[in-house]
Formats: structure tokens, C-alpha cells, sequence
């Protein structure tokens, strides 16, 4: 699987990256997409379903898949599983009553075979809270320092305000060309 | 050993022919794709043929109507369209309501099923190490993770002792207030025959256990969660509100994005109509176009039919809505 993709991959003449963003409910996964995007924010309902968009951002074309986060949506997750280069899990800082459930899913999905390959990002998202974790605080209590078998990166960001969601997708873009193009 | 060397070149071209039939067959089909990947119809017609055929063609296997030495050719054919049919149902999702993505994934994964049920009946010596490595590593995963549930279970404990809001209570009246609950984090939970008011603008609003009773607040900042609620009326306003595992509550809404129900059932929804003395200036301080109310559209995230309403919720009928200020 792993290196069908990167045949498949070297055979693309565009730097395409397939990018799957998940996380509990009430995370921020859409914010930070339509952020991302620069689409207005304010309005956005808990996704029914997913959303996908393709951005261009230094020059590689990114098909972000935002799929819902509610629990009856989650048995839906492996559906966009296949081909996916990198891994953006969304935690909301601010909601500590849940982070175990959070640890307990994103623990789950890294075991999934499909997503052998993929690197994983995870955003410490709402920085800007008042009761907010530092994502310090989150990499512990997810217990990331655990996972050796996706090269990962957590980032503390803000999709509301913006901040370090750059940082974070560059990091997360470095990582997968760094394994899929390296022959170009 | 010699049987299956003579045949390994007939074998070979037959591959070839097959590959290339294939190809020339997945060709058509991405062209067909690409001119109607807007047409659902076309789709779930392609969909239920192809998996017609794959079951045809596994039944054929069930019933012994193939010859043994064709037995690893056609199973491998067989996978090799279930996996044509799960790419194209991938490729396909986007244009597919969850309704159908759900089905189409079912009738794969049975189909994927009744293979393997096959491959075991009629190729049972397979000489292939990797399944007990894997199911090994599994194992360790599976007990790494249990002691670390036990750590994190500690720390989440610590975490949540440190709620703000009011817990534990029956049948008393509470009132909070202005700048103790401005912008915080509230949760209510275990509370049984209560009345709350929250005269201000919390945060976010995190209700859960809650039985018999009435819930007012202003505008909450953020999102609003209710779980494990009954015989309630909540009083909300608020930008998202979730609601899970609940039933039999009134709701007097005012939402500015949509509020959704999972794993709930008889909800009825009302507009909001609580009022006290500086909710204006609560829901003004927060830039809230006070138009814009979605009380009435509900989003049941175990209802995916689009064509019908939703059984779980219902609007409230005007002359049973009560007024609390």
C-alpha cells in the first residue's frame, strides 16, 4: 500500500496531497478550513456529512476532506481513509470533560492500515479561550510521545483568530513531500 | 508442481488478456465518470450492476460451478472488482447523500465478507506469516493502551473537578449572574426538579444529567451542550447548539448557525422568548443580528433521509409555548 502510493504519487506531474481532517464534534475542523480558506466563519452549523475543498498553498494543490465529527458520523471515518498523505486531528482545547474521548479515537484511527503511511498533525485548537489547555497540556494527556508509527507534530492554534494554523499545515506539507516527492 | 508449471504461460496470457480487458474497462468507466459525476442515478444504477455481477460471480464459486484450478484466478478476479467497485464508490462520495454511502459501503463490506468466507472454504492452505504478526501487534497496542487509559482517566478526573457551574442538586433555585459566569466555561449537571437562570453571557454551556427541569440563560457565546436530559425545558440562546442522548425536552431557541440532535427523541422546538433586564445589551455586546434565528431547523444526525422530516423533533404549537419573564 505504502509504496503503491508512492509509485502512484511519482507519476503525478502536480504536487497533489490528499489531507483528511478529523477530530470529535465542536473541535474546529470546518473553522479552521473555511479560515484557511478565507471564508467568513461566523455562521458555520456542525457538519452534516463532510466537506471538501482543494487550496493551493506554495505551490502544491491540497484536497482538504473535513468530515463530520459527531459520534454517528464516526463509523463513516474509514470511507475517506484510502490515499490519505496526511492526518489534521482537531482537538478543542477547551473541552477537557472529552479529551479522553478524544485520546481514545485518534488512538484508534492511528492503528487503522489505510492510514499507515500518513502523517499526522494534530491542532490544539481554541488557544484563544480563557480555559484553554496549552497544547503541551494536550500532547500529555493525548499521550502523542506514545506514537511511533506516524511521524506527527502538535500545534496550539486558533482557527477563530487564525493564529499558527500556517505553521502547523507548513509543517504538515514539509513532512509529506519530504516522503512523497523526494525523487522529483 | 508440474500440472501448475504447464500452465503457468496459458495462465500468464489469460492475466494478460484480463489486465488489459481491464484496463480498457476501467478506461470506459472513468470516461463514463467524469461525463456524470453530477448523476446520483447513474451511479447507483453502475453501483447495484456491478455488485449484481460480483455476486453472481461469487455464488458461482459457492456452488462448486468452478473448476478447482480456476478457483485462485477467480477469486483474485473478484477481488480485483470488489476493489474496482469500492475506488469507484470512493471517487463517488461526493456527489452521494449519507443515506446512500452508507448502503453502498454495506453492500461492499458484505460483499468483501462473503469472499473471504470463500477464500477460507476453498483455499485454506495459504502460506502467509504476516496474519499472526499483525494480530500480535495489535495485541501489545490494545494493552499499552489500557494502562494508559488508567493515567489519563486520573488526569481528566482533575481536569473536570475543577467545573465551573452547579452540580449535584434537587429541586432548588438558582440564580447566577453578570461577570461571574461572563465568557466562562458553565456546566450543569446532576440535577433533578430545578430551576436555573443565568442572567448573562456565558461562554460555552455544558448540560448534562439533567431531569425535570427548567433552564434559562442568555446569549451563549459559543455552543451549548445537552446530555443524558429529560422533561426539561431549556430557555437558549446561543451559536451552536448539540444535543445528545435526550428526550422529551422543550426548547425555546435562539440560534445564529443550526442546532442538530443525535441519538434524541421527542424534542420540540419554540423561539426563544426569555427576557431580562440587559439581555439587549448581552446579545448586542456579542454583534448578534438578532434576525437571524434558526429555531426551527433542526438537523437529526440519525435521520438521513432528506426527502422526509425528522420523527424526533417538532415545532412546538404556539398555544403550548409558555413565557417565563
Amino acid at each position: 500500500m505504502g509504496l503503491l502510493t508512492v509509485l502512484k504519487k511519482l507519476k503525478q506531474k502536480e504536487k497533489e496531497m490528499r489531507l483528511l481532517m478529523l477530530g470529535l464534534d465542536n473541535a474546529g475542523k470546518t473553522t479552521i478550513l473555511k479560515r484557511f480558506n478565507g471564508e467568513d466563519i461566523d455562521t458555520i452549523s456542525p457538519t452534516l456529512g463532510f466537506n471538501i475543498k482543494t487550496l493551493e498553498h506554495r505551490g502544491f494543490k491540497l484536497n482538504v476532506w473535513d468530515v463530520g465529527g459527531q459520534k454517528s458520523l464516526r463509523s463513516y471515518w474509514r470511507n475517506y481513509f484510502e490515499c490519505t498523505d496526511g492526518l489534521i486531528w482537531v482537538v478543542d482545547s477547551a473541552d477537557k470533560r472529552r479529551l479522553l474521548d478524544c485520546k481514545k479515537e485518534l488512538h484508534q484511527l492511528l492503528e487503522e492500515e489505510r492510514l499507515a503511511g500518513a502523517t499526522l498533525l494534530v491542532f490544539a485548537n481554541k488557544q484563544d479561550l480563557p480555559g484553554a489547555l496549552s497544547f503541551e497540556e494536550i500532547r500529555d494527556v493525548l499521550d502523542l510521545t506514545s506514537i511511533k508509527t506516524h511521524h506527527w507534530q502538535i500545534v496550539g492554534c486558533s482557527a477563530v483568530t487564525g493564529s499558527h494554523l500556517l505553521e502547523g499545515i507548513d509543517w504538515l506539507i514539509d513532512d509529506i513531500s519530504a516522503r512523497i516527492f523526494a525523487l522529483d | 508442481m508440474e500440472a501448475s508449471a504447464e500452465l503457468l504461460p496459458e495462465r500468464l496470457q489469460r492475466r494478460g488478456r484480463e489486465l488489459q480487458l481491464e484496463r480498457q474497462r476501467k478506461k470506459q468507466d472513468r470516461e463514463q465518470e467524469d461525463s456524470n459525476r453530477k448523476d446520483v442515478n447513474y451511479f447507483l444504477d453502475q453501483f447495484a450492476k456491478n455488485s449484481l455481477e460480483i455476486e453472481s460471480d461469487l455464488s458461482k464459486l459457492a456452488c462448486g460451478m468452478v473448476e478447482n484450478s480456476l478457483i485462485p484466478s477467480a477469486i483474485s478476479k473478484i477481488n480485483k472488482d470488489i476493489q474496482t467497485l469500492q475506488k469507484y464508490f470512493s471517487a463517488s462520495t461526493m456527489i452521494l447523500c449519507l443515506h446512500d454511502v452508507r448502503k453502498s459501503q454495506e453492500r461492499i463490506h458484505i460483499l468483501q465478507q462473503s469472499l473471504q468466507e470463500l477464500e477460507v472454504k476453498l483455499l485454506p492452505k495459504k502460506k502467509f506469516g504476516f496474519k499472526s504478526r499483525k494480530a500480535q501487534n495489535i495485541e501489545t497496542v490494545e494493552v499499552k493502551v489500557v494502562d494508559e487509559t488508567d493515567s489519563s482517566e486520573a488526569l481528566q478526573k482533575i481536569l473536570v473537578e475543577n467545573d465551573f457551574g452547579i452540580k449535584d442538586k434537587t429541586n432548588e433555585n438558582i440564580v447566577m449572574r453578570g461577570n461571574s459566569i461572563s465568557d466562562k466555561d458553565v456546566a450543569l449537571s446532576n440535577l433533578t426538579d430545578c430551576t436555573i437562570q443565568l442572567l448573562g453571557s456565558p461562554g460555552t454551556l455544558h448540560i448534562s444529567n439533567v431531569k425535570n427541569c427548567t433552564i434559562m440563560t442568555g446569549p451563549v457565546v459559543r455552543s451549548v451542550f445537552v446530555e443524558n436530559c429529560r422533561d426539561c425545558k431549556f430557555i437558549l440562546a446561543c451559536q451552536q447548539l448539540r444535543v445528545h442522548l435526550s428526550n422529551d425536552c422543550d426548547f425555546y431557541l435562539h440560534v445564529t448557525s443550526r442546532a442538530i440532535i443525535e441519538d434524541t427523541v421527542s424534542v420540540r422546538v419554540a423561539p426563544y422568548n426569555w427576557s431580562y433586564e440587559g439581555l439587549d445589551q448581552d446579545f448586542l455586546a456579542l454583534g448578534w443580528d438578532c434576525k437571524k434565528n434558526h429555531w426551527d431547523s433542526v438537523d437529526d444526525f440519525n435521520w438521513l433521509a432528506s426527502d422526509k422530516p425528522s420523527p424526533n423533533w417538532s415545532i412546538l404549537p404556539a398555544d403550548e409555548r409558555m413565557s417565563w419573564s
